[in-house]
């Protein structure tokens, strides 16, 4: 016999599912003929199995825009139903997607792909950063004024206080994203753009050195740049002050030299403790 | 003259709201059915448009989970929406027909509250299972023990929303052998344990009875007549044997035949026209839109 909460499980149910385990004896007949209820029944699992594919599909692909251009819509369309097919769905829709890389290069077609196009990892982690970056929750601005107080009392603290005082009163953006390459994103980018607009365009991709791009929520939209090797050094601490206790004055000093720039740029939020934020796709710190 | 012009609910939106915790029958649910008014569901690329005219729409529905951020661009443009119409709230994420996420329901209800919406709706059925989720609006179970649970998940959306929460029949394309209770019946079920209201989705209704052998005005008729507060009208797509809520194509006359059917027994209320796939110009909703009005306007007996 079954107990009860193994009922409540049984009534949450998904037709595809019961239909797996059940057939179509799982389903009542609304016919009256056995071969027309079996038709209707698989007619049904197959459009609620449909509906599911689908709509993971059509929010992977909108997750990734620039891939339609790059690999044709055919190509691009048939590589997202596998990765469909092979990985969970999220709880959120707005996540679906964001083991593609992984994926992909689990994938033997996926590793010829990524030889094929070697810009490809990053230009996946620039569009999801995009991505997530444009569906993060809203984020409460730094103060300024206790922030300056609390870098007050920790540049003025002895190196061996430091580790004991209070965390700081920001964190780093949470879809703030760093995405690191050696090959020009940012003309990719424009490239592919034209491509899906229709416009005849070529481009050579050359390796050059190696750039980071930052792309970050704002309160109106999404915002992105090239990032300075200081404001790099400066986030990675900003997001761990107690790694730097044991800095001098002269390297503090330098470290915190590009600051206003990345408050400037809302780089550093106010930390964040309400439900609702736990929808958020957090931001992938790549480069940090 | 419409509801909103004629100082009905719509223009009543700063006026305070009790909500209905102790299972009354919340007044203003009341006066929002009145309205004898139809309008869109206004999705994200006709948002601009719609603010650079000057279409006198009573209210616009709006799919809450396309803006959960609530920032960026889009949103702003909806505050905009906001401030010249009405809006109610339209849900697909909250699975009352088995476990709400807590996070969805709390920026839900800070949507309605930043928006001022006039209420907030979802459907019978159910995403979220032991384990997984299916992005889908998948059927209940129509069986007694699942009662209690679906009411006990109503009224803690009701507790977290200051505005009406209604509940909308979904299309169904197959039944499971063990169900026992017809949807009338359920939903006659969960209004009485609950107040909550029926957004009565007639497309639904008509893709339903379709496919599950039923009489469509008899299934349509089943529904209680004291919740039913909005309609939905949308096109569905034939795929034999069946027929598929598709929301891709114009309301269909049969569909408009029994929507007269809807209002004739459960009188006229808000209407929405819902398109979500190959969305055609905004005129084209409007249009529809107008005929929904046209059709309600005489059997509501507003001039």
């Amino acid at each position: 016999m079954q107990s009860e909460p193994d009922r409540e499980k049984e009534w949450i149910r998904a037709p595809a599912t019961w239909f797996s385990t059940h057939g179509c004896d799982g389903f009542s007949e609304t016919t009256g003929r056995d071969s027309l209820h079996t038709c209707r029944t698989e007619a049904a699992i197959d459009v609620y199995r449909q509906n599911e594919r689908g709509v993971l599909i059509r929010s992977v692909m909108a997750a990734y825009p620039l891939m339609s251009p790059l690999l044709g819509e055919a190509q691009w369309h048939t590589m997202v139903g596998h990765y469909c097919e092979q990985t969970p769905a999220p709880v959120l829709l707005e996540h679906a997607g964001a083991r593609l890389l992984p994926w992909l290069i689990s994938q033997t077609s996926g590793r010829a792909m990524l030889a094929d196009y070697r810009f490809l990892p990053a230009l996946i982690r620039l569009q999801w950063a995009r991505h997530c970056a444009y569906h993060c929750w809203r984020m409460i601005p730094i103060e300024p004024t206790s922030a300056a107080a609390w870098l007050s009392s920790w540049l003025s603290s002895p190196p061996t206080k430091r580790a004991q005082m209070p965390p700081p009163p920001w964190q780093v953006n949470s879809a703030l994203s760093l995405v690191t390459s050696r090959y020009p994103l940012v003309e990719i980018v424009d490239c592919l753009t034209l491509l899906s607009q229709g416009k005849q365009v070529e481009l050579d991709i050359d390796v050059g050195e190696r750039q980071t791009l930052a792309v970050w929520a704002t309160e109106v939209g999404v915002e992105e740049r090239l990032v300075t090797t200081s404001e790099l050094k400066l986030l990675a601490w900003l997001k761990r002050p107690s790694n730097g206790c044991r800095l001098s004055e002269a390297a503090l000093t330098s470290l915190l030299q590009p600051l206003p720039q990345v408050i400037e740029s809302g780089w550093l939020v106010a930390p964040q403790a309400d439900l609702s934020a736990e929808m958020s796709v957090a931001g992938a710190h790549y480069a940090i | 003259m419409s509801g909103f012009e004629s100082g009905g609910v719509f223009n009543g939106k700063t006026a305070a709201f009790n909500t209905n915790r102790d299972g009354a029958y919340p007044p203003r649910l009341q006066s929002l059915a009145d309205n004898a008014v139809a309008s869109i569901s206004l999705r994200e690329q006709h948002m601009a448009e719609l603010l650079s005219a000057d279409h006198p729409l009573p209210f616009v529905e709006i799919l809450a989970d396309n803006f959960l951020a609530m920032r960026g661009v889009h949103y702003q443009m909806l505050q905009a929406v906001a401030e010249r119409y009405p809006v109610a709230l339209h849900c697909v994420g909250m699975s009352v027909g088995s476990e709400v996420n807590s996070a969805y329901l709390m920026r839900v209800a800070l949507m309605a509250k930043e928006l001022n919406a006039i209420s907030v709706s979802d459907h019978l059925s159910l995403s979220q299972l032991p384990g997984a989720v299916v992005h889908d609006l998948l059927p209940i179970c129509y069986q007694e023990p699942v009662i209690s649970g679906i009411c006990a998940n109503i009224k803690r959306i009701q507790s977290q929303l200051e505005v009406p929460f209604l509940l909308e029949n979904v299309s169904r394309y197959t039944t499971y052998r063990d169900d026992n209770i017809q949807e009338g019946e359920l939903f006659h079920r969960l209004h009485d344990a609950t107040g909550v209201g029926m957004l009565l989705d007639v497309n639904n209704v008509y893709v339903t009875a379709h496919n599950l052998n039923l009489d469509a005005e008899l299934l349509l008729l089943s529904y209680p007549r004291q919740a039913v507060c909005q309609y939905h009208l949308a096109g569905h797509q034939s795929r034999p044997p069946l027929l598929v809520d598709t929301h891709g194509s114009h309301v269909c006359a049969e569909v408009w035949e029994l929507y007269l059917k809807a209002i004739a027994h459960f009188g006229g209320h808000p209407t929405i026209i819902e398109w979500d796939n190959d969305i055609p110009p905004l005129v084209e909703l409007l249009t529809s839109a107008d005929r929904a009005q046209h059709l309600m306007t005489p059997v509501a007996g507003v001039a």
